[in-house]
């Protein structure tokens, strides 16, 4: 291959990498376009990133795709102009023309040519054009309402009849990207620009190359590639220099990051040794070592907390596909709902966000499709036309929640045992609780097409659904009242996930404790703790008397002891509405910790959810300290 | 790692880790090493059989230290002791950490030189051992299984029963 075929390759894939960006934002300034047809800055938005695609795609080669945005461009302006009245077929051409980009993409990237795709969709814009296409098609159309609340926890303030109203303010350009503190973002902006002179540099000696005799031979395509490419960075040089824009994200390969993350854990524990050598002889160190010595230990710590949050990122992006699913189901299956997004600026690790795509597709889908009835249905049981379906997330613990929460039908306890029983799943519903049966459902073979439509439908593929939550650790569990709706609720394991942690010693061991898992922590007096006449320990704290675990026997390490002298300290839990004590021996420190896997074996230890490195580069293990109180008491 | 592989079936020899625990000298083939590691600290892990002595910190990640000492010698490894490092597997994706007293050198050995180890494994401490290699100057080097040393079939039923 020769240096030009590999320089048109490379351009060509970073086109690639940025057409997926693109194709990303333009979806979400189509869905908030639909609910404020009005905004005119969003459809400048939409007609920028076509024309950045449109020039892009015409540099590298893909003429096929540069000509489809040419007209998809040209479409819009009509739209923009009022020379095509926008309704909600237009809607549906916006969608399409995004799905087909999207789609395109993909193609390219396996190296296929996308020509035929785009065909079905310039004749749909050539109808518009023509005015072919008349409201009957709306007749059917759903009607979809959005908002965007700004509560962290929905569970409690969003009740079901709350009205629905349409939210304006919807972030366009800065999501998707991990969020940055301004230092952050100045650190970045820095060396953008420093990259950005390099690549202007490297341009440079291009565009000499070009001016050799041999670039004569080259096909004219790629010739031109050149020089467009030279064209095309000059400006965006200037215009940086212009106008700086403050936090403008750039796209950075995950392995980069890990990398990062890998070596800096190396430089954290070598700067804790070299302050454990420094501590030996001091006194003979002049201060002006000692003092960067420290400034030192004060940006690697900085360093520590700012690079921890980079493989980060916001789960909007996964709720915006979310409330496109909704939307099509919705109209797929002509019911009248109203999407809600909870939650949606909370941020986790890219590869879990990346995995959730499939399972919350499917549960959205069966939300809408076999849990919210049909708008007579809900006339008839005296509901509100429109059916509800709230997408939440939210942080709880060491845990990641996710709630799909509808309220439509709900589970009907009798017939899932019923085919439970005829399935021979089990033998009989004695004895089992409501939940463990609609837990039932996510049981391989019970997901059958007549059960999809005899029971309310929740059968389709849920165990597909529980098994790719199961490969992130994580749980799925559903809630449902008959007659009100249901609630799939989500839990996942904050892998690599930030929290602030209480550092706890044991037996002169470090473990950590998550804030958000005790209420309060204090001094235990010596003559609070009492036994009682069953040997239960119970602890009598601020006059409250709860039952006491002493964390010191429970993990007891061959060797740790417990400092004699030294009091204990008591962390205060509640499990299941009931306050229990945990007793340790001291709080060392606060941290701000990221939770990581460990090994199989080491994770079967009950009361321990993962292990983190700490500041000196240790590891520490992470407590969980509800399952500990679950060891000793029932908790239900 | 190919020229390895293509020499081993040429019977030109195959290149194994002599490391020592206790009182003997273990061999195991190179390609089943990652690394080796000197400079560590190892966090106890509660609640768990006492041949895994625990966690420590590799580049970031967390890797579990197994003692073959214990396993072997029902013995502890001396932490303190200045050679003794971890050499860490990776066998079939699993990642894994052993503790040694001293890592000694790499050498090569021809088929011819391993015999079966199977007349001493009734014992404990032999449990593990393919094979044994006498060297030149008399002493014996045996050769580990490290798999079965290591667990690393349980580790991955484990990993199975805790994915379905």
């Amino acid at each position: 291959m020769s240096t030009d075929d590999e320089f048109l390759k490379e351009i060509q894939e970073d086109f690639i990498s940025e057409a997926k960006d693109l194709v990303e934002r333009t979806e979400s300034c189509f869905l908030n376009f639909e609910k404020n047809p009005t905004d005119q800055n969003l459809m400048s938005e939409i007609l920028r990133l076509f024309h950045n695609l449109k020039g892009s795609s015409k540099a590298v080669g893909f003429d096929h795709l540069a000509n489809f945005s040419h007209q998809a461009e040209d479409f819009l302006v009509a739209v923009r102009d009022g020379g095509i009245e926008s309704g909600s077929s237009v809607a549906d051409i916006l969608l399409k023309i995004n799905d087909t980009l999207g789609s395109s993409v993909q193609m390219l990237e396996e190296g296929e040519d996308p020509s035929d795709i785009f065909v079905p969709v310039l004749a749909d814009i050539a109808k518009v054009n023509s005015g072919e296409i008349e409201e009957n098609e709306t007749q059917k159309e759903s009607t979809l309402v959005f908002h965007t609340p700004k509560s962290e926890d929905f569970d409690e303030e969003i009740s079901w009849d709350e009205g629905a109203s349409v939210s304006d303010e919807i972030p366009q350009v800065k999501e998707d990207t991990p969020s940055m503190s301004d230092d952050e973002a100045l650190a970045l902006l820095q060396e953008m620009q420093q990259e950005s002179t390099e690549t202007v540099e490297s341009i440079g000696s291009i565009n000499f190359e070009s001016e050799d005799p041999k670039m004569d031979e080259l096909p004219p395509a790629q010739a031109s590639i050149a020089n467009d490419i030279v064209r095309e960075v000059k400006p965006v040089e200037t215009e940086k220099k212009a106008a700086p824009k403050a936090a403008e994200p750039i796209k950075v390969g995950l392995d980069k990051i890990d990398k990062i993350l890998n070596s800096f854990g190396e430089q954290v524990i070598l700067q804790s040794k070299l302050a454990h050598l420094v501590k030996g002889v001091s006194d003979v160190i002049p201060s002006e070592i000692l003092s960067v010595m420290s400034q030192l230990e004060k940006i690697t710590s900085d360093l520590q907390a700012t690079s921890m949050n980079l493989r980060m990122v916001c789960i909007k992006t996964v709720f915006n596909r979310m409330e496109r699913v909704a939307r099509e189901t919705a109209k797929a299956t002509g019911k009248k709902i109203v999407f809600t997004q909870v939650g949606a600026d909370s941020e986790l690790d890219k590869t879990i966000v990346d995995s959730l795509i499939d399972p919350l597709t499917h549960m959205v889908r069966n939300a809408i499709d076999h849990g919210i009835e049909t708008s007579e249905e809900r006339i008839k049981a005296g509901k509100n036309e429109e059916g509800e379906v709230i997408l939440g997330a939210r942080r709880q613990g060491g845990f990641f929640v996710i709630e799909v929460k509808d309220n439509g039908k709900g589970l009907s306890r009798e017939l899932i045992a019923k085919k439970a029983i005829e399935k021979g799943l089990i033998a009989s519903d004695e004895g089992m609780d409501d939940s463990e049966i609609y837990n039932l459902i996510f049981k391989n073979g019970f997901s059958t097409k007549d059960v999809a439509t005899d029971v309310s439908g929740r059968g389709v593929g849920m165990d597909v659904v529980r098994e790719m939550f199961k490969k992130l650790k994580g749980t799925c569990e559903i809630q449902s009242i008959l007659g009100e709706g249901s609630v799939f609720t989500v839990k996942l394991p904050l892998s690599l996930a930030l929290f602030q942690g209480t550092v706890i010693e044991i037996n002169g061991e470090k473990y950590i404790i998550p804030n958000s898992d005790f209420k309060e922590t204090g001094v235990v007096d010596s003559d609070g703790l009492e036994q009682t006449s069953s040997g239960d320990n119970v602890l009598k704290y601020k006059d409250r008397l709860m039952p006491a675990i002493s964390l010191n026997s429970y993990f007891p390490i061959k060797g740790g002891e417990k400092k004699e002298g030294t009091s204990s300290m008591v962390a205060v839990v509640n499990v299941a509405r009931k306050e229990y004590a945990l007793i340790f021996d001291e709080i060392l420190s606060q941290e701000r910790v990221v939770l990581k896997k460990l090994d199989v074996d080491v994770e079967q230890v009950k009361g321990v959810s993962g292990g983190t490195i700490l500041g000196d580069g240790k590891v520490a293990l992470i407590l969980e300290l509800s399952e500990i109180v679950g060891q000793f008491y029932e908790t239900g | 790692m190919i020229e390895d592989e293509k020499s081993q079936e040429k019977g030109l020899g195959k290149k194994y880790l002599n490391f020592s625990i206790g009182e003997r000298v273990y061999a195991v083939p190179l390609l089943k090493v990652k690394e080796v590691v000197s400079d560590f600290e190892i966090t106890p892990v509660p609640k768990v059989p006492s041949w895994f002595r625990g966690l420590i910190n590799l580049r970031g990640g967390i890797l579990s230290i197994i003692d073959l000492n214990t396993k072997l010698n029902q013995k502890e490894t001396d932490l303190s002791v200045k050679e003794t490092c971890v050499v860490i597997f990776e066998i079939e994706e699993v990642v894994i950490g052993v503790l040694v007293d001293e890592v000694i050198k790499v050498s090569n050995y021809f088929p011819d030189q391993l015999s079966s180890g199977d007349v001493i494994k009734s014992s404990n401490s032999n449990k593990f051992i393919e094979s044994v290699i006498k060297e030149e100057d008399g002493s014996l080097t045996f050769l580990l299984e490290v798999e079965s040393a290591l667990g690393i079939e349980e580790l991955q039923i484990l990993k199975e029963k805790l994915a379905s």
